[in-house]
């Protein structure tokens, strides 16, 4: 029983990244109505960015705010200058346009840092608490509590700002928002941001535990298109308990389902996006009238 | 060899209607009213054939074997032209089902003692009904579903192959001694000039295939699909049928060309089929073209001699990142500004060239 | 007195099919002009090109800005409200959301009026207090009718364009509609271009008519006017036989 706690208490920490890479997935969406293939690209980037910051001498507290600015600029940058030219040229261009982004980013990362696995201290220590039976390692609490507190912070500012309104309001009928004054492209952009900013605290927590390499995301990439793909890519609720949701399923089956183990954990994502797709397309919390032709 | 940049006969669409990616909405076939081998396209395939045929004879074996790997990659890039140019789907995992072709081939070689023409039909077989059951769940709700699973298809296949290694030989993946493709002794050939006719014929025939399978009436319920698929739906299509079936199709074509290249090569390793071999192929096909046929041979040539020629100038070390990153640009820059990728934007040049003084 | 808004030649059209052709026309400060017409008369592209939800050609300005070379987002801070056919709801957000966006939409010098002005939306339109918390999808047409025009005034527009209001709508809901109309005016002090098919209750509510047909102007005059008309009415109105909620009914 503890061992079976130990692992879900486990496939949460790694879930809260899945979810908050889940939830930049469904921001996208949500706005620009594409699949970012690049998601996890630009949060491998924002980790990289990290740790040349922290390796320069910034102390962490200072590395996170700049981080998120950072990647705030960098995802808006991107949306204006490159996705842009063909937002209107229909989801198959859209999407082309995030693949190529995907091959682009990887290798300017891989251009920059090389491609060898490195390991990156933790920006919470390397204590480790026992609460009875169970162990915490502080990266996997601070690092949980950190995503926790972008995705509440994110959900925050759409819920209760009027910038927050606007994006929704982009989001829900582009068309009128623009006959209220909003500039819908301006909105966009700022979604990017938002998306990046919160990509890149996942891939920060990330990297401690999987070790810094241009492959950091790769994977997670998969596990979070299962999450949004289960919550639903109209909810960004529903991405952030899918990610939880795949975190734990993911986790306990390597542990209890023979031959699931090391890298076939990913059967289990890829398993989750082909039965969802059957038999509930919307996710658990999509509205089916909003999934985008 | 520039004017054989065009779209084969019969295929005008591209140069008639305006630019843009979705733009060509008028009903191929429809427009040329002269007999085929009137048409200087015709002329302009039966020059590259006939050259095809003579390349083995003039240059050396080393450049023909990188000159076939470009004929196996074209097939899988022509299939996804059928379903991106043509259908309007995308696959972002054609890598692994071109993978998936490779690896039946060699194991029905290697393990099971085929002859090869029949592993290759087999591999065919398998990729295509591989393809058909990736599509199902696609098809439940329209939209980006069939992104979503190839993409993670392409991330999964390196995976399993890597974990059935009892099948798949595992991060070594499958050798053999020597290509079992070779001529019989009488002919005179080198294995590599006979694996290059022996692929150019085969491309033909791909290309012959799918062009006259986007020109026929079944090409008209796919050219609807891409176009409306509401409005195909009411005049009778069954959209969902349809899709599945051309994602089928582009997948066996796709294991064909995997099919002949691994057995060429005589290798298969999981590392040559990850998720950015596939965005690779991707790249191919739309800077190609993907309206174009003459654009999968030209993407495939641009995937396949790019690295070596970057690897020359900069060296082997970071070659490979330099080369995805040159896909990805070219990617992005064809497009913004050339929507119909180069084959199309040369046609369309070629043709209006071509046109003007016949009207005068 | 220069009017507020000044078209002229107008040309617009969806790509290669021009639906106006050389639109003339002016509303003035405080008026209210309804544009009359048949099914494609070309209505709604006239109030599309005029809010730039549609490319057009041609002199269109509201109070010196050119409206054909203005982005949408810009030419509605500019003080256009345009309430669209089919009543452009965010059928995701709330009915308090919906009221919310209109007040975030409002020019800097109004702001210190939003309290004032929410608390007259909601005298107005009670039903939209009542409903303020659940989704505006849920609502009925005519109220999600009202919930545009209620957004839209909460902009404080100095034009409003209204399409086609009572479309869909039951006959007594439409009568609501047309019974708020006739009193924006005082209480909003704006102007008002209202383009609909029921021209008799619209030519009650407006001050002046122009009738287009096939995207053009074919008469324009004072509101009694034209609805004295009969034969006008006739030509360009549609006669009761195909339309049984127009001039006759």
């Amino acid at each position: 029983m503890t061992e079976f706690l130990q692992q879900t208490v486990s496939g949460l920490t790694t879930g809260l990244v899945y979810a908050a890479l889940a939830l930049a997935i469904a921001l996208i969406f949500q706005g620009t109505g594409t699949l970012n293939f690049a998601q996890g690209e630009f949060a491998t980037l924002a980790a990289f960015v990290a740790f040349a910051l922290s390796t320069a001498g910034l102390s962490w507290w200072l590395v996170v705010p700049v981080l998120v600015v950072v990647a705030f600029v960098f995802g808006a940058g991107v949306e204006r200058l490159l996705v842009r030219p063909v937002e209107n040229s229909g989801p198959l261009a859209l999407l082309t346009v995030t693949a190529a982004l995907l091959l682009g980013t990887n290798a300017v990362t891989a251009l920059i840092w090389g491609t060898d696995v490195r390991s990156m201290p933790s920006p919470f220590g390397d204590s480790v608490f026992h609460v009875g039976a169970l162990t915490f390692t502080a990266q996997a609490l601070g690092g949980g509590a950190l995503v926790l507190v972008t995705m509440l912070v994110c959900g925050a500012v759409f819920r209760f700002t009027p910038l927050g309104l606007r994006l929704r309001a982009v989001a829900d009928n582009p068309d009128s928002a623009r006959l209220l004054g909003i500039s819908t492209g301006l909105m966009l952009a700022v979604g990017w941001g938002i998306a990046a900013a919160v990509g890149a605290i996942a891939g920060l927590v990330a990297a401690p535990t999987l070790g810094l390499s241009p492959e950091l995301m790769t994977n997670a990439l998969l596990l979070a298109l299962a999450a949004t793909t289960l919550g639903g890519f109209s909810s960004r609720l529903g991405a952030v308990v899918g990610g939880l949701l795949v975190g734990v399923l993911s986790n306990l089956a390597s542990r209890y389902v023979p031959g699931i183990g090391g890298d076939l954990q990913l059967v289990v994502p890829f398993a989750i996006i082909f039965l969802v797709l059957l038999v509930r397309p919307q996710g658990l919390f999509g509205r089916a009238s909003t999934v985008r032709a | 060899m520039a004017t054989s940049i065009s779209e084969p006969a019969g295929a005008v669409p591209a140069t008639q209607a305006a630019p843009g990616a979705a733009s060509a909405l008028t009903t191929p076939g429809r427009v040329v009213h002269r007999p085929i081998w009137r048409r200087p396209v015709t002329w302009a395939w039966t020059a590259l054939f006939v050259v095809g045929l003579l390349l083995p004879f003039l240059i050396s074996d080393y450049d023909l074997f990188k000159a076939t790997r470009v004929l196996t990659i074209a097939i899988a890039v022509a299939g996804l032209n059928l379903l991106i140019g043509r259908a309007g789907q995308i696959s972002a995992g054609h890598g692994a089902l071109y993978g998936l072709g490779a690896y039946t081939a060699m194991i029905l070689v290697k393990e099971l003692d085929w002859a090869w023409p029949l592993a290759v039909l087999a591999a065919v077989a398998v990729s295509g009904v591989a393809g058909w059951l990736i599509g199902l769940p696609a098809l439940r709700v329209r939209g980006l579903n069939l992104g979503l699973l190839t993409i993670a298809i392409a991330a999964v296949f390196p995976l399993l192959l890597n974990r059935f290694s009892g099948l798949t030989g595992g991060t070594v993946g499958l050798q053999l001694a020597g290509s079992p493709i070779t001529p019989p002794e009488s002919w005179g050939l080198t294995p590599e000039q006979f694996q290059f006719l022996l692929l150019v014929l085969v491309v033909t025939v791909v290309l012959v295939v799918l062009r006259n399978l986007s020109t026929g009436p079944l090409g008209r319920s796919i050219e609807a699909l891409r176009v409306n698929p509401l409005m195909a739906r009411s005049e009778g299509v069954d959209v969902n049928r349809l899709t599945l079936t051309v994602f089928g199709i582009s997948s066996a074509v796709a294991g064909l060309g995997g099919a002949l290249g691994g057995l060429v090569l005589a290798s298969t390793v999981p590392d040559s089929y990850s998720m950015f071999f596939s965005l690779t192929l991707l790249s191919a096909c739309v800077v190609g073209g993907s309206r174009t046929w003459a654009g999968a041979l030209l993407g495939a040539a641009f995937i396949v001699y790019l690295p070596d020629l970057i690897s020359q100038q900069i060296g082997s070390t970071t070659g490979g990142q330099w080369s995805q990153l040159v896909y990805a640009a070219a990617l992005l820059l064809t497009l913004f500004f050339l929507p119909s990728g180069v084959a199309g934007g040369i046609g369309r040049l070629l043709a209006r060239s071509t046109r003007r003084p016949e009207r005068t | 007195m220069t009017a507020l808004l000044e078209v002229a030649g107008l040309t617009a059209g969806y790509g290669a099919v021009r639906a106006l052709h050389g639109i003339d026309l002016t509303v003035g400060e405080n008026e209210i002009v309804a544009v009359l017409g048949a099914n494609g008369a070309g209505k709604t592209t006239l109030l599309r090109a005029l809010s730039g939800t549609v490319k057009a050609a041609g002199r269109a300005s509201l109070g010196g800005l050119d409206l054909t070379r203005t982005g949408a987002h810009r030419i509605a801070r500019a003080g256009l409200g345009h309430v669209p056919q089919g009543r452009g709801t965010f059928t995701g957000l709330t009915v308090e959301e919906n009221v919310r966006l209109g007040l975030l939409s409002r020019p800097a010098g109004a702001r210190g009026q939003a309290d004032g002005d929410l608390t007259r939306i909601y005298e107005t339109f009670p039903v939209l207090q009542e409903m303020r918390r659940r989704p505006a999808g849920a609502l009925s047409g005519g109220q999600q009718q009202m919930l545009a025009l209620a957004r839209a005034l909460l902009a404080r527009p100095r034009l409003l364009l209204i399409d086609e209001p009572s479309l869909g709508l039951a006959p007594l809901t439409s009568a609501d509609m047309f019974a708020v109309l006739s009193r924006l005016r005082e209480e909003w002090s704006l102007s008002v271009l209202l383009a609909e098919q029921n021209a008799r209750a619209s030519l009650k509510v407006a001050d002046r008519g122009v009738v287009l047909a096939r995207g053009r102007v074919v008469a324009t005059a004072p509101a009694a006017e034209l609805a004295a008309d009969a034969s006008l009415r006739a030509a360009y109105l549609g006669t009761a036989a195909d339309s049984p909620e127009g001039v006759t009914a």
